[in-house]
């Protein structure tokens, strides 16, 4: 064989070699994509699903929604504010287990599937709190007027990052007549746990 | 005869000749192959322009009150006041005027975004003395995180920004200079949400420059009320 | 059914074995990424009985060594505190909860540093408090040190963590009592008091609270 034929057949064996880890590799980005990730199912949230007024029972908590109240303005010690939208109020009881816990995630999810959080200082009234230690507090979250309908209030402990932890999930029982009962309604007050006077 | 080519015999050209010797250069080692194959892709690049820089696509300039489409935003900016006390919580501070930009803001993300999120998506021109709430010069015009404030019924900072609402916003900042120009530019920044490429994290990032609004600028005296003036 | 049981009898065999084996091999993320991070290597003692503990830490210039010996009374209701100002301040009420006083007698070397430390209280249900200034509410949340561990006035030396801090200027007493108010429920009754720097290592005191003394009584 002559020299250039040689060098040919060595120049296309290394090339098949390169073109075959290439198309492998570039299969295996395509498969690896479509296959759902494992991570993901078990890092999912663990949601409970419960109606207002029923305990649900977290690993850290007992959450209770007792009641959901709406208004265009909401009021604090400090300060009112009101909403181009609607202010969503959901008095909440909250008792941690064995360990000093707080509401760390608070989310309102529509039918859309938009996620609303709080946008307002003072909208989590719910403390850091000791284990045993029922807390009365209230979070005040805003919603464009048709995201009412079906929306689902989520409470959580462990902070903004939803994985790995269970939620209590109420479905608000709110609907488009709520609105209306919004634009006449007294500001919200959330409640405050802690009772500033002398004992 | 050496040097005269007989007839039928073609004088082989400088060019055929580097041309073989590339071709056996590149048929030596499959590595050179892959030299050969970046050197053509470079070579290609040449008619468009090479390696000098992208021009930057013309941001539109747009005229107050336009409703611009910067996402993950929709905002409308109509006119700015000023003044060394504006009300509310803008008081007056030693050395420096408050400067609120108004208009509108929405915003189109599926989920609530920070207001630091707006931070990156607007910068302030053409105002001497650009400075945030505390008198910090800004960086390079980048709107302060904690700026975002609604006005009505009273000065509140607005935190976050709920999906699918239009909010009236001001934006707060201040210039240590004793006058602010008739009119200021605001260029307004997209963000695509995308994940990092750091982190397993998603994120608005890549920002390109959109629009640029000339906002008319008026002095004010103190016009807006502060939480205490409006709790009953 | 007894043929699989005979044709699987060596698998059968060697499961609790492999079983183990498996366990076994898992094992170090106890050691790795649980141990080290909760309080699992106390110093014991009980309330009115001086407790010596000593635990050497790093910081931006090496090592230092935390070296004191505390005696713990045993916790009280509380419902004020009496900030530097000698100004007395009432807790704000909470609907099902109380506060706990717990004093902390500590002799240590005025130059050992021993800002930074954290204290909770145990029940017997294994519930546990952190101290902090937040829950206690009103102007506790700002008039209290967010460490009890030193006199606020005079902290003495901190670990230099490269924030440039000054070193205070009044010296640490040689023998001092700190007041540690938690907020706690209400029927929750501490039976030990712990202390500590870094995790593992603590000081877990047993104390006998008394739910019954005068809340408003200074210790």
């Amino acid at each position: 064989m002559s020299v250039a034929a040689e060098l040919a057949t060595r120049w296309a064996g290394r090339a098949g070699t390169i073109a075959f880890v290439l198309v492998a590799l570039a299969l295996g980005r395509v498969v690896g994509d479509q296959v759902p990730s494992p991570i993901d199912s078990y890092a999912r949230p663990h949601e409970v699903v419960a109606s207002q007024g029923r305990p649900v029972q977290l690993r850290a908590a007992t959450i209770t929604v007792d009641g959901v109240t709406v208004s265009r303005s909401f009021q604090t010690s400090s300060s009112l504010y009101e909403s181009p939208g609607i202010f969503v109020l959901a008095d909440v009881t909250f008792t941690p287990t064995l360990e000093d816990s707080a509401l760390g995630h608070v989310e309102i999810v529509d039918r859309q599937g938009r996620s609303f959080t709080v946008t307002r200082t003072g909208g989590n009234t719910c403390p850091l709190t000791a284990p045993g230690l029922p807390t009365r507090c209230s979070v005040v979250l805003e919603l464009p007027p048709d995201a009412l309908p079906g929306a689902t209030l989520r409470l959580g402990t462990d902070g903004t990052d939803t994985a790995y932890q269970d939620l209590a999930v109420v479905d608000l029982g709110l609907d488009a007549q709520d609105a209306q009962l919004a634009a006449d309604a007294e500001p919200l007050e959330p409640r405050e746990p802690l009772l500033e006077e002398g004992g | 005869m050496e040097g005269n080519p007989g007839p039928g015999e073609v004088r082989p050209s400088a060019l055929r000749r580097l041309l073989e010797a590339s071709v056996t250069w590149v048929l030596a080692r499959p590595r050179n192959a892959g030299y050969a194959v970046v050197v053509a892709a470079l070579l290609l690049t040449v008619p468009f322009g090479g390696l000098a820089a992208a021009p930057e696509d013309e941001p539109e300039a747009v005229t107050a009150g336009t409703t611009v489409r910067a996402a993950p935003w929709e905002l409308t900016l109509e006119r700015a006041v000023w003044g060394p006390e504006l009300g509310g919580d803008f008081l007056e501070q030693e050395g420096v005027q408050h400067v609120l930009v108004l208009g509108t803001l929405r915003s189109t993300a599926g989920t609530t975004l920070s207001a630091s999120e707006l931070g990156s998506s607007v910068r302030i021109r053409d105002l001497p003395g650009a400075a945030d709430a505390f008198g910090t010069p800004l960086e390079d015009g980048l709107l302060p995180w904690d700026s975002l404030w609604t006005l009505e019924p009273a000065t509140v900072s607005l935190r976050a920004v709920a999906p699918g609402l239009t909010y009236d916003v001001g934006l707060h900042l201040t210039t240590t200079e004793q006058t602010v120009p008739a009119e200021i530019q605001v260029e307004l920044y997209s963000k695509t949400y995308r994940e990092s490429s750091l982190e397993d994290t998603m994120l608005w990032t890549d920002e390109r420059r959109t629009a640029v609004v000339t906002v008319p600028t008026r002095r004010s005296g103190p016009v807006y009320l502060s939480s205490w003036e409006v709790l009953p | 059914m007894t043929g699989w049981w005979r044709r699987n009898r060596w698998a059968l065999l060697a499961l609790p074995f492999v079983l183990l084996l498996a366990a076994g091999a898992g094992s170090y993320r106890v050691w790795n990424f649980w141990n080290p991070y909760e309080l699992t290597d106390p110093v014991a003692g009980r309330s009115g009985e001086p407790v010596r503990f000593t635990h050497t830490l790093e910081d931006d210039r090496g090592s230092y060594t935390v070296d004191l010996t505390v005696t713990a009374a045993d916790p009280v209701p509380a419902d004020h505190f009496t900030d530097q100002e000698g100004m007395m301040h009432y807790f704000p009420r909470s609907e099902g909860s109380r506060v706990w006083r717990t004093d902390l007698t500590v002799q240590a070397d005025p130059a050992s540093p021993l800002t930074g430390c954290q204290v909770r209280l145990v029940d017997g249900l294994g519930r546990a408090t952190l101290y902090r200034t937040s829950p206690l509410g009103g102007e506790a949340s700002l008039g209290l040190p967010g460490s009890p561990c030193v006199p606020p006035g005079a902290p003495g030396p901190s670990p230099d963590f490269g924030f440039g801090l000054e070193e205070p200027a009044a010296t640490r007493p040689a023998t001092y009592t700190v007041p540690v108010y938690v907020r706690t429920a209400q029927d929750f009754v501490p039976e030990s008091i712990e202390i500590w720097w870094e995790t593992p290592w603590h000081l877990s005191i047993d104390v006998d609270a008394d739910a019954e003394a005068d809340a408003g009584e200074e210790g």
